[in-house]
């Protein structure tokens, strides 16, 4: 044990006058080499006794651990500047350049906009991009020759030689959702659908043929207008945080609610900006879900997740989300 | 619609100045979308017509917003009692009683016809319409007023019967295939039984509800005219205007659905404005086919609070009614204490057709504004979002951390974009496309990713470009919609793109947890394409995308839906390894036709045991090699039991090259 000491204060010594990488080899061969000093006390381990072995084997061993590594550090910073060994590094040149991935902002504030329905114990439900009539318009109690069909321009779905009986068509909302989650479960529940929806109309900074929509529905026995007004300000007030938010509810018109309202909002002091469209579930609409009408009652509404991120990040054309030009989605 | 804003403060005198007007209906009945001059243009609902496309009805409603009493009439009295009842100038006949409900006209005696008046003049500017003549005029300005569309025909212009005598005839039937009309505007148009008309005893002379014919038009020279004020089925008159390509205001208004008993004022007011103008009424004849019943509904106080979330009191309700032309009943206490009255639903309210109908119109009166806001009571079932939509995030969180970014691009495409690499025949599209270059949906994310990522090339040494979403394919005649991921990697001067992308594509199914992933040459598209499988599935596929001269990409896509089944819900804890990895690097040197993936298949059955994995290191080709390529392995090796001797590892790589040897004739270097 003693030599063992012994090595350690000479190996330290020598390590401390190493001027260069010569000098660090040297060192390391007169203590690791073949002929090193320490190896040749790890080589004389097969010829002790145990008791000897068991305890003089563990402290050459770490020692030649600590040894490679005071070379090895020794030699980086060599490698660094012989000349001036304590130079520091120039804190001031760039970073190395990481890449990182970058998520859509469409699919940042979706995910911003459930992570707030979440909290509000809403579950999120997805339906089908094409749509049939009877779920995106007869259901919704827009019937066929109603003028108010005229609300949403449709792409239809051209059927080919092969006619089916029923009418296919690109959703021009996530309304049609709604049937298709109350003909499958029962109330009382919270639901959001996110999802692409389609109109057709010439394109323009605000206007795209696709673009994606949320709608939410909540249906119970004691669901009211004045809790809709509840649920519609917490979430804005969570989606702008920080910034003052100021509510308008305007009479509105659509089909499938009775109430029909239309929400605007104002966001620090700026200017009113038309968000959202919304209302109690119309009596009709539960009868062709096959919800008795006159024990349930509830409240939908419709937000553009275009039109929140174009809020949120000050962005003046609704293109620039389809563009899949880096240096725009890159930014988020 | 347009309306005119003197006409308006002419009917309702406590009309507000414009702007004040134009925030009152926004705030509590509907949205004025601008007011430019007289004019305000205002978003009427679409259920709003029979009530609403009329100055006499947006007048009513902006007395009812400022809680002032309007009661309009449309007439100071009905002159009906002046006209001798069918003097035999006229017969009037509906064959198609169900296209036409109600059918009034009246016939006068003009001085002569000139202009209108200056104030009915400006009012049809206002509108947006062109003043013609007194008679056409007045027709017109009955209709701003009133939302009834009236029509005069020329009596002289019009053919009687054979042997009717002087009398003229009237019919609203179906034109017949072939028959023709030329309307007021001068367009000629070939009719058939789909369409209404009103024909004498010879032609068409007006298609119903929608345009009056040139033949019987009102001139100059007209000296007596019969003024029609009638009612059309809606879904009759959107069709054939449409057809047509005539959206009249006449057609519009009765393709929303117009009130019968709106026939009524617009027949008496221009009777009054055509007695004013000198006229005299010398015939009438109305046919209705049933008066509609009054709709009485009864107005539940308690039914509002559970509806809205704040109570009514029950003589504000009322007065709301009363103000909208509604008539109700004193409210009585009900049975739960809380007050109901009856209320009288007028015939032009063809909106409200329930009890939420009247609970909307005290709510909006009321003000949403003023409602208070309260926290719901919500079901505390768990929430449980689809499969998908775990998935969805999952996807992108995953493939975000592999620095990729994400694109959304248009579900439309065309031609152009498919570069011959689809069969359009199984492609869907719109009946309407916006145009030829997004005429079918996209079958796959693969095209317009490529194009982002060519894009993107010309900014970038590196696009790495993933996007999830529906693409969709004509299956047996019907449409199939998938849920897909698709990824296009491209890079300047990387010749291993394909590599890179397969290890994206690896780490991405690891982090999903989908175990099992088998990714094989695809036989289709050797040396350009790997068919991606998981438990005997086809998950999708990776293939060579594009190849530039400073760039080339390659593509992945999968069907998230497959995906999906092959995902394992929940990690396990693997115990960490208690004794320390061997690793050996070899160096050996094969034949270039000697496939990687071959020899480390072949390298893992040597040592199945004891190697915990095997890497590509090095390869490389050179002119001194001759055929052959020099592939660098590092093999790990390690055992859960103990800690690997050498004399142990070196057995194991013995066996390694033996095998290699023995499959590839492979020296070891």
């Amino acid at each position: 044990m003693e030599d063992i000491a012994k090595i350690k204060q000479a190996f330290l010594k020598g390590l401390g006058g190493a001027k260069d990488r010569a000098a660090l080899e040297a060192l390391r061969v007169e203590y690791l080499g073949r002929k090193g000093k320490l190896t040749l006390i790890l080589r004389s381990l097969g010829g002790m006794v145990l008791e000897e072995k068991k305890k003089i084997g563990p402290a050459a061993q770490a020692l030649r651990k600590e040894f490679e590594e005071l070379l090895s550090n020794h030699e980086a910073v060599a490698k660094e500047g012989a000349s001036a060994p304590h130079a520091a590094i120039d804190l001031t040149a760039p970073g190395r350049r990481f890449s990182r991935g970058h998520l859509h902002p469409l699919t940042q504030v979706e995910d911003e906009i459930r992570r707030i329905f979440a909290s509000m114990n809403f579950s999120v439900v997805e339906g089908p991009e094409v749509e049939s009539e009877y779920y995106n318009f007869d259901a919704l109690n827009i019937p066929a020759g109603h003028p108010a069909r005229d609300m949403w321009d449709t792409f239809w779905i051209s059927r080919g030689a092969k006619k089916s009986t029923e009418n296919l068509l690109l959703r021009t909302h996530t309304s049609p959702v709604q049937i298709r989650y109350m003909e499958a479960h029962e109330p009382p529940f919270q639901i959001i659908v996110p999802g692409r929806t389609f109109r057709y109309e010439a394109t323009d900074a605000s206007h795209e043929i696709n673009f994606d929509q949320l709608e939410g529905l909540v249906v119970g026995k004691s669901i009211t207008l004045a809790n809709f007004k509840f649920v519609v300000e917490a979430f804005f007030e969570k989606f702008f945080k920080g910034r003052k938010i100021e509510f308008r509810y305007r009479p509105s018109y659509f089909p499938f609610v009775e109430p029909g309202i239309e929400v605007d909002i104002k966001i620090a002091g700026g200017k009113w900006l038309e968000i959202m469209g919304a209302g109690m579930v119309h009596p009709r609409v539960f009868e062709y879900a096959h919800y008795n009408p006159h024990e349930w009652q509830g409240f939908a509404f419709g937000i553009g997740i275009d039109r929140l991120a174009m809020i949120k990040y000050r962005v003046p054309d609704i293109r620039l989300f389809y563009s899949g030009d880096l240096r725009f989605i890159n930014q988020f | 619609m347009k309306f005119s804003y003197p006409f308006l403060r002419k009917l309702f005198p406590g009309m507000p100045p414009k702007e004040k007007t134009a925030e009152l209906l926004n705030m509590r009945a509907f949205e004025v979308e601008s007011v430019e001059g007289d004019t305000m243009d205002i978003k009427l609902p679409a259920n709003l017509y029979s009530s609403h496309a009329s100055h006499a009805g947006i007048a009513r409603e902006v007395a009812a917003v400022m809680e002032q009493k309007f009661a309009y009439r449309a007439a100071k009295r009905d002159h009906e009692a002046d006209a001798p009842a069918h003097r035999g100038l006229l017969t009037v006949r509906v064959d198609d009683r169900a296209a036409c409900p109600r059918y009034a006209v009246r016939v006068f005696d003009l001085p002569k016809v000139g202009m209108s008046p200056k104030e009915i003049q400006r009012a049809l500017v206002d509108c947006g319409l062109k003043p013609i003549n007194a008679v056409v005029d007045i027709m017109n300005y009955v209709m701003l007023e009133t939302g009834q569309p009236l029509h005069a025909f020329d009596y002289a212009k019009l053919a009687g019967a054979r042997g009717a005598g002087q009398a003229k005839t009237i019919v609203v039937r179906r034109a017949k295939k072939g028959e023709t009309i030329e309307t007021l505007d001068g367009q000629a148009m070939t009719l058939d039984p789909a369409v209404l008309v009103i024909a004498d005893a010879a032609a068409p002379q007006a298609i119903a509800g929608i345009k009056g014919g040139a033949a019987s038009g009102v001139d100059a020279a007209t000296r007596r005219i019969v003024v029609e004020a009638a009612n059309f089925e809606p879904i009759g008159i959107l069709t054939t205007s449409r057809r047509l390509k005539l959206p009249t205001d006449a057609a519009i208004r009765f393709s929303h659905g117009m009130s019968p008993a709106l026939v009524d004022w617009g027949i008496a007011r221009a009777t009054e404005l055509l007695l004013e103008a000198g006229a005299t009424l010398i015939d009438a004849a109305d046919i209705a086919s049933t008066k509609p019943a009054e709709e009485k509904m009864e107005f539940d106080c308690a039914r509002y609070e559970a509806l809205i979330g704040a109570p009514v009191e029950p003589r504000t309700a009322r007065l709301r009614f009363e103000r909208l032309g509604f008539v109700c009943d004193e409210p009585k206490k009900g049975n739960g204490g809380a007050a109901k009255f009856t209320v009288r639903i007028p015939p032009w309210r063809t909106d409200i057709e329930n009890m939420e109908g009247l609970i909307e119109e005290v709510a909006r009166l009321e003000g949403y504004d003023t409602l208070p806001v309260k926290a719901p009571v919500f079901s505390i079932l768990p929430a449980a979002d689809d499969d998908t939509v775990a998935l969805k995030t999952k996807v992108r969180t995953v493939l975000a951390h592999l620095g990729l970014s994400e694109a959304y691009s248009s579900s439309f495409l065309g031609p152009h974009d498919l570069a011959g690499a689809y069969d359009e025949s199984a492609l869907t599209g719109p009946e309407n496309p916006v145009s030829e270059d997004k005429k079918y949906l996209r079958p796959s994310l693969i095209p317009l990713l490529r194009t982002a990522a060519r894009l993107n090339m010309r900014f970038f040494d590196r696009a790495g470009i993933f996007e999830v979403g529906k693409v969709f394919t004509k299956e047996g005649g019907k449409v199939r919609e998938r849920l897909s991921l698709g990824i296009v990697l491209a890079e300047k001067r990387n010749p291993k793109v394909a590599l890179e992308l397969k290890g994206i594509v690896e780490a991405l199914f690891e982090g999903l947890g989908v175990d099992d992933v088998f990714m094989n040459e695809d036989a289709a598209y050797p040396g350009r394409g790997i068919v991606v499988r998981s438990d005997g599935k086809t998950l999708g596929t990776i293939r060579h995308a594009d190849a530039e001269k400073q760039w080339s990409s390659w593509a992945a896509e999968f069907d998230l839906e497959r995906v999906l089944t092959a995902t394992e819900e929940g990690k396990e804890y693997v115990p960490l390894k208690r004794f320390p990895a061997v690793m050996r690097d070899l160096s050996v040197l094969v034949a270039r036709e000697v496939r990687i993936g071959d020899a480390m298949e072949k390298i893992e059955e040597a040592s199945p045991v004891l190697i915990e994995n095997v890497d590509l290191v090095d390869e490389y080709q050179d002119e001194k090699l001759g055929g052959r390529q020099s592939l660098t392995f590092r093999i790990v090796f390690q055992a859960d039991d103990r800690t690997l001797t050498d004399a142990e590892v070196n057995g194991e790589m013995e066996k390694i090259t033996v095998a290699l040897r023995s499959a590839f004739r492979a020296e070891v270097r």
